[in-house]
Parts: C-alpha cells; structure tokens; sequence
C-alpha cells in the first residue's frame, strides 16, 4: 500500500470515527507527505449519507422552538463579533492590501503566527484576530457583560493563578483570561471550560470547549464558544481533561473556578 | 427557495434561522438519531449541529457543493465527534435493530440533491455485501469491530470495502485533490 493508499485508508477512517491517537499522527505525517486535506471523503461521506432511503423523522416542535431562540441569539452574536467581515465586504479596492499589511503587523508581535502568512482569505483574516483584541472590542461595545475573578483550587497546575471571566448572556459569548495558568502538553492532557446554567441540572454543565496555555505565556485570553445555549450562567469551571476533551467531566481536577456572587 | 441561505446567515439574517431549520432540521435530527443511543442523545446533538451550522455558514462554498450537502457534512463531523468522546462506543454484535434501509436509486435520489443521485449511482454497481459495509459504517455510525462482527467479514475487507467505495462516489462527484468540484 503506498503512501496515498494509506492516507486514503486513514482519511476513510477519520469519516467514520475509526482513527485512534496514533492514527492521528500517522494521518497528519501522510498529509504532508501525499498534499491531501482531512476533508478528503467529507462530501463524499455527506453524499452517501443523503443517498440513503432512511425515511425523515419530524423535528419534535420544542426543540425546533429552541434551535429557532438559539439560533437567533447566535447569528446576532456572529455578527456582532465579527464587525470587521462587513467593512471588508464593502471594501473590495485595496482589500488585499490592507490584509496583507494587517496580517504582517500581527505576525509581527504575535510569535504564535510565525510562518503562518500564507494566501489571505477573509475568513482566515477574521480568525487570525487575537482574542485578547477581540475581548477589548467586547469590553468596548456597550453590551451588558458579567465580570467574575477566577479563584484557583489547590491544584497545582493553578498556583498563582489569577485572571477572570467575561461573559455576555446576550450574546452568548465572553472571554477567560489567566496569568499563571500552568502551561499543558497538548498530547497529555487540556483544560476544559464548564458553564454551569441555573436553567439546566447542576450535574450536566455545558461544555464551553478546550484549550492550551502555551509554554511561557504571561497571560492567556480563550474565547469561551459553548456548544449548548447558556440561560443563565452562575459559575465557570475550568478542569482538567483527556486530549480529547470530554463529553461529561469527572471533575477529578478543577483548577480554576469562576461564580457569581450572592 | 434554499440557495443563499447560508450567505444570509453569515451576513446576520436572523429571519433565514427559522428557513434553515425548517429546511435541513429534520434532515439532522435523522442523521442525529442513528448516530446516538437515545432521542435525549440527539436532541443535544442537534444543538450543537446547528451552533456550529451559524458559526460556520461563513465558510459555505457554493461552487464545492450543495448547502445540504454542507449542513450533513457538518452533522456527521458533529456525530463523529461524539462518539469518538464516548467511552463506550455502541457495541454492536447482530444486525438486530439495525433498519436496512438501503440506498435509493439514481432517480430516486435525484429528488434529494444532484450529489445524492451520484452517490447512488455508484452504490448501485457495488456488491451487496460493500453497500452494507458502507451502510452500516456511514448511516448507523459503527465501529469497524461491530461490522466485522455483524457481517463475518475480515477487518482488512471491511477497511477497502469502505476506502474504494469512497474513492468511487468521490471520483463520481468529481472532487479534485483541491476540493473543489470539476
């Protein structure tokens, strides 16, 4: 089998949820090597997916009711958060100028770009924003936003932490910030981001996504993106996690905890 | 009327919210329900489909596929995601349970998108025992350990049943190494 056979192999497997860790890496390797994309077999596996005579089930009504709310509050929030998608939009001379130069005075001061500069499109000028400028843009706008101060657990991946916690209900979006975090090895564990909803069981937060804190890094701002609606956030945990993440957190280390007052 | 629906989203059209679920919400809650063990399962599920559906409609190429094709592509990202985060993955021993379903034919399919009917095409010149392989892989969401054990088959057959007939349906739907479609 040669080297695309394989990567084909592994990129069937990556369709099906059959790559294990080591696959992972022998996948990216094969990347490289052969110049196929992870999304090689997405249209066709979406394309087989649809071709199948499985009879539709109806959409049960309150969860269309909840995606509808959810999905309102999400797209004003997208929106929102990206201001600077419209004005390029509009701004079609000169457009990729000023997208290169943006691109080189970021790469400039941020290390993490470091030969990243590569085609500019506008969404991957979009992404390329630092969170910590988009946590000022937020801070700035006017929205109404809870503030909570992290206070560390006894873990000692969290001595001398400190930092806090930004966080919009209306626009279900917010940001962490951390000093003393301890940097993780990506490949041995993640922190993970818990938001706990006084609308939802206590027992079930919502995954708020994972993240690194890179080696050396005096302060760290992660954008929270949680994958359920948040009604009303009262606390944010951050534990300790598989590479993977987690679906359920068995809480066996909480480093850092964020709740509201009273 | 779908086209555009997504450059509606990403431009913050809220109004095109309630047009996409009504359009491709049952579609996902089907996908979603084979791929979990319970209808709580896939009603979260479905949440997070969406979530990332409006965080990702920026990113919709018209000319590299159809918006259905995108929105399943995103759902079976999801589902995978998913399952792969179970500790216990479905374990399965026998097809008991295990709807077949089957695939449409080409015209059939062709009420469904161009690239369901393409698909369909080429599913319908592979042997019996590689369409179920593909079936139970893709529509019910199984370990290759569960098809080996459902159908008798070896694992190293079970593998290239599914590689080839991926690569067949991606050669049909003409997908270029780039990504985009000829």
């Amino acid at each position: 089998m040669d080297a695309r056979e394989r990567a084909e192999e592994l990129l069937a497997d990556l369709e099906l949820g059959w790559l294990g860790d080591d696959d992972e890496r022998t996948l990216d390797e094969l990347l490289v090597q052969t110049g196929l994309d992870r999304a090689h077999f997405a249209q066709s596996a979406a394309a087989v997916t649809l071709a199948s005579r499985m009879p539709l089930l109806e959409l049960p009504s309150a969860l269309r009711s909840q995606l509808v709310a959810a999905g309102q509050r999400s797209v004003a929030r997208v929106t929102s958060l990206r201001p600077r998608q419209a004005w390029l939009d509009s701004a079609a001379i000169g457009w990729y100028a000023a997208a290169a130069m943006l691109l080189l005075a970021v790469g400039a001061w941020w290390p993490g770009l470091e030969g990243m500069v590569g085609p500019v499109t506008p969404a991957a000028l979009t992404e390329l924003v630092p969170p910590a400028m988009e946590r000022e843009r937020l801070l700035a706008s006017g929205t109404e936003l809870f503030r909570w101060e992290w206070a560390p657990t006894d873990d000692p991946a969290a001595s001398g932490l400190s930092g806090d916690v930004v966080w919009s209900a209306a626009l279900q979006a917010g940001f962490m910030r951390f000093q003393g975090l301890e940097a993780n090895d990506p490949a041995a564990m993640r922190y993970q981001l818990w938001v706990f909803d006084a609308e939802r069981d206590e027992r079930y937060p919502v995954d708020g996504g994972v993240f690194d804190v890179p080696a050396g890094a005096s302060e760290v701002v992660v954008p929270i993106r949680p994958v359920l609606p948040v009604g009303e956030a009262v606390a944010f945990a951050v534990s300790v996690e598989l590479p993977g993440g987690a679906v359920v957190s068995t809480r066996e280390r909480i480093v850092a905890l964020a709740a509201a007052q009273g | 009327m779908t086209d555009g629906l997504m450059q509606r989203i990403a431009m913050g059209d809220s109004r095109a919210v309630e047009q996409v679920i009504d359009q491709y919400g049952a579609l996902v809650f089907t996908i979603a329900r084979r791929f979990t063990r319970n209808p709580a399962d896939a009603e979260d599920a479905v949440q997070e489909i969406f979530t990332d559906v409006w965080r990702s409609a920026h990113r919709f190429d018209p000319a590299a596929g159809t918006e259905k094709v995108f929105v399943t592509t995103i759902a079976r990202r999801r589902l995978i995601d998913r399952l792969r985060r179970l500790p216990n993955r479905i374990q399965t021993e026998s097809s008991d349970g295990l709807d077949e379903h089957g695939f449409h034919t080409s015209d059939r399919a062709a009420e469904v998108g161009v690239d369901a009917a393409r698909a369909a095409e080429v599913l319908a010149t592979l042997r019996p025992e590689q369409r179920r392989v593909m079936e139970l892989g893709l529509l019910h969401g199984l370990s290759h350990g569960d098809i080996v054990a459902v159908t008798g088959m070896p694992l190293g057959t079970v593998k290239t049943f599914m590689r080839r007939g991926l690569i067949e349906v991606r050669r049909r739907l003409g997908v270029t190494d780039g990504g985009s479609v000829d």
